[in-house]
This record gives structure tokens, sequence and C-alpha cells, in this order.
């Protein structure tokens, strides 16, 4: 299947400009961001000197989950809800270059909201390039996975449906790891205790098997999601 | 010449009462083709395995002369399509969602602006489209189909709910481009439209074509054998073709009391009436 990069340029310019004025996806990625201003005008409870390491940790946390999951299948179902999809694909868009688009803007918009979560948990800049390689190989896994759920809705009241209880596997196990050893092994195998443990590795000091282990995690995710939606797109791509 | 479209003993299966049930028919580069039936006939469903929406069980469909399977993608842009279920961004304008669609095309913008004139939306090309009513969005959608001239133009039902004056607009359009070289495949049951733009045509009836050719000789086919004559009085006189009928048309005539003699051919919907035994 081959790739129109004016095609594939003109749908992510759209998408972008679209994501721009959808009051209910732009507040979902301003959300991790309000929540850091929020917590450090009134301070990190228990934080124990520790208050920028939970800040952009929670920064992460919301980024990772909470906005990958939501934006592209939201944007995705609501195509196919009002059959923009279709007519995408009677105007000779291949579905490619369609999922590539959304795949593209959301990766640019949870890039940029951890860009700024960053800065504004002030942390040091020197952890920056473990945190974008963390974050966008973390990433990357989540939205793929997010853009099966898309496929997978109708419209999107029922990708809502599907977006609430994913986004509660992967929130729950890393926000309550302490709480039980159930959890604590959850939150090592959910894409974003994958790359949590990736960018405590990346920033030092390093240890292979650590590294090793958060990268199969986040490859096997990465693996998973993209043989869904292959199977999926094959499985929707016709109406018969 | 090549047949833009060729279908030849197409079937395809949906576990329902009826499906399409060895389609074979063949669309002419040039012409204005119609695909007629009650709603559930089959018509909306042969255009999607002509743009690829489903897939054929079983026969063979070529497009623009190749085997539909092995149609490159530069064979998909000589190709506009209009169905029911096609949609514009509500959030945009008509003319931010036509020059999003041009430049997916590789259209230049001033094409645009040529196409927003033809379908009469010029005017009201700043309107964002969620504000706009079922006509003005109809015609968004046909300039969107139509936007880089295509060779081959599929059109589901394209005045569906529209108004009157909506639906003469859309076929002076469809006329014009059909004159610079279009060819239309289009899907109706509205059989006054099929009368008025197509040069030929294929009734549907449950998957099955049980009746093709131009209006005009399926006309003629299932003419009655009778004609109509309206004397002065304004009487109407129902007679059956023969010897007796021409003499008393002769008589009429010399005395000047025959105002319109109309041989009685039954209209489209009168011919599908007459092959099902049932209404549209």
């Amino acid at each position: 299947m081959s790739i129109s990069m004016r095609k594939l340029k003109t749908l992510y310019k759209r998408d972008i400009v679209d994501y721009l004025r959808t009051p209910s996806i732009a507040v979902c990625s301003l959300m991790p961001l309000l929540f850091i201003i929020f917590y450090k005008n009134i301070g990190v409870p228990n934080a124990a000197g520790n208050e920028t390491e939970f800040l952009l940790n929670f920064g992460m946390m919301l980024n990772s989950t909470m906005c990958a999951i939501m934006i592209p299948s939201t944007t995705i179902s609501e195509e196919k809800e009002k059959f923009t999809l279709r007519t995408l694909m009677l105007s000779n868009v291949n579905a490619m270059e369609f999922f590539l688009s959304k795949i593209l803007m959301t990766t640019t918009i949870t890039f940029l909201g951890n860009l700024v979560a960053f800065i504004l948990a002030g942390a040091d800049t020197v952890q920056l390039p473990a945190y974008i390689i963390s974050t966008l190989f973390g990433n990357s896994c989540v939205i793929v996975l997010s853009a099966v759920i898309g496929i997978l809705s109708r419209d999107q009241m029922s990708c809502s449906v599907i977006q609430i209880p994913v986004m509660l596997l992967f929130l729950m196990p890393p926000m309550f790891a302490e709480a039980s050893k159930v959890l604590e092994m959850l939150a090592k195998v959910v894409p974003y205790g994958a790359m949590l443990q990736l960018f405590y590795q990346l920033r030092g000091p390093m240890k292979a098997a650590k590294i090793a282990s958060a990268c199969g995690v986040l490859t096997v995710w990465l693996v998973v999601s993209v043989v869904l939606f292959a199977y999926f797109y094959k499985k929707k791509g016709t109406d018969n | 010449m090549k047949e833009m479209i060729y279908l030849n003993e197409v079937c395809l299966d949906f576990g329902t009462s009826f499906s399409l049930d060895h389609l074979t028919f063949q669309v002419m580069p040039g012409e204005i083709f119609g695909f007629l039936g009650p709603s559930g006939a089959g018509k909306t469903t042969t255009m999607k395995l002509l743009t690829k929406q489903l897939h054929k069980k079983s026969g063979s469909i070529r497009i623009l002369g190749k085997d539909i399977e092995k149609a490159e993608r530069s064979d998909y842009d000589k190709i506009g399509i209009l169905t029911d279920t096609n949609g514009l961004y509500e959030r945009m304008s008509i003319e931010s969602n036509l020059k999003f669609f041009a430049e997916l095309k590789g259209i230049k913008e001033e094409d645009v602006t040529d196409v927003l004139r033809k379908v009469r939306l010029y005017d009201d090309r700043k309107t964002i489209l969620k504000k706009c009513s079922k006509g003005m969005r109809q015609r968004a959608l046909l300039a969107a189909a139509v936007l880089h001239r295509p060779e081959l133009l599929f059109l589901d039902e394209p005045t569906s709910g529209l108004d009157p004056a909506t639906i003469q607009e859309i076929h002076k359009m469809l006329l014009d481009m059909n004159q610079n070289g279009t060819t239309i495949f289009l899907t109706t049951h509205n059989m006054e439209e099929a009368d008025k733009l197509c040069g030929r045509i294929c009734i549907l009836n449950q998957g099955k074509i049980i009746a093709s050719g131009s209006p005009e000789q399926l006309k003629l086919q299932f003419a009655q054998d009778k004609i109509e004559v309206m004397t002065t009085e304004k009487e109407k006189i129902v007679l059956t073709k023969g010897p007796e009928s021409a003499e008393f048309i002769g008589r009429l005539l010399s005395a000047d009391k025959c105002l319109t003699i109309h041989s009685i051919e039954p209209n489209l919907e009168e011919i599908f009436l007459q092959l099902t035994g049932r209404e549209f």
C-alpha cells in the first residue's frame, strides 16, 4: 500500500486544525498541564522533597493514558459516525494515510504536552533526552492501540464505552501499585509502567537488564497493537 | 471502445431472501446510465460493489477497462463517487471542505471557485457546514465528487429528499458534465429523473435485472396497442390501432374536430408494475 506524502500532509494539517477546534479533545490534552499547575500551587502531599518527580510522573501518566487513548480513538470514531471516513476512502485516500495522519497528529500533541509538562514540573534539563525517548516510545504503542479502539467503534458513544476500561486498566495499576503486590506486578507490564521504568533507567544509572525489560514490554505492546490494528482493519475494511 | 463499467454474472449473497443474482451489464463512455429499482432492489449494493465497498461472491467486474481487483490507485483518481453515506466536515465551511478535498486530489484553488459557482454555492461558501440545509450539503458533496473532473462519476440517489428547484439545478449540472465527456452511473428510484437524464437504463428488482434499454425503447416495447384522441369538445377517446380507428380519426380530421392524437405509452413506473406486478 503506497503512501502519498501530499495526501498525508493535507490530512495531518486538517487533523491539527480540527483538534484545535474541538473543545472536548483540546481540553483533554490540557488536563495533565492543569493538574501539574494545580498541584504545584497547593503542594504535593507526602512528596518529601520529590515534588518535581511526582509532577513529572503525573503529567507523563495522564498524557500517555488519557490523551494518547482519547485523541485518536475519538477522532476516528467521529469520522466514522459522520461518514467523513467513507468520503475520504471514496476520494482515493488509503487506510494507511488516514491512520498515519491520526497517529502523527496524536504523537505531535502528546509530545508537545509532555514537553510543556516537563517545563512546568521544573525538571532538570539533563533528563530531557531520556524523557523524550521514553515518552515517544511509550506513547506510540498506546496511540496505535487507541486507533484499534477507533476502528472497533461504530460511533463516539460506543468509543467511550471501550475507552474507559482501557484507560482504567492502564491507569490503576501504576497509581495504586503500592497498595498490592498484584497491582505492583501489573504496573510493570502496562505501557505507562514500562515507560516510567525506561525513563528512570535512561536518566541513569543504567542497568541493561531493566532497560531491556522495559523496551521488551513496550515492544510487545507495540507489536500486539499493530497486529490487532491490521486484523480489525481487514475485518472492518469493507461492508462485507 | 472499452467499456467504462463491465459486469458479468456478478453474484452477491448476504444470506437474505434475495441477493445480487447474475448481474450482467455494461456502461459505455459518454453515457448517462440509470440503475433503477424500488428500495431494497440492490441498487446501492451494486454501487458499493463497483466502488469496492463490498466484495463480490462471483463473476467479473471491470472498471475503466481493468479488472476491479487489479485497478491501480491512479485509476481511482479518474473516478468521482457520491453515495448516500458520504459526509463532509461539519466544523468547516463549504469552501474549506472543498479546498481540503482539492488539496487531497492535487487540484488548484481556482478550480474550487469554478465548481462552487457551478453548484450555485459560491455566495454561501463561507457557511459552516452544520448550518447548511440538506440541499446545500448535497450540492457541496456533489462538488467534492466532481472537483477533479472525473471520467466516471458514480451517483447514488443524488437528488433524494431535495426540493424541485435544487433537483433541476443538479440535473443541469450533470447534463453539462456529461456533455463535457463524463460518464455517469446513476442509481435512483425516481423514474422521472431517469427518464429525463438517462440514455440507457436497467431496471432492477430483488437483485435481478428485469429490463434494460433506452427509456424510449422500453416505452415502445411495453406500449399498448392504443391511441388516444382528444376532440375539440375536449372529449378523450381511446381507440385500438386498426383500419376502423384510422377511418374514424380520418373522419374527425376532415370535420376539423380532432385536437390531439397520441399513442399511449407507459411511463417507466408503469413498465415496472407490468414486469413485477408491484408498485415502487
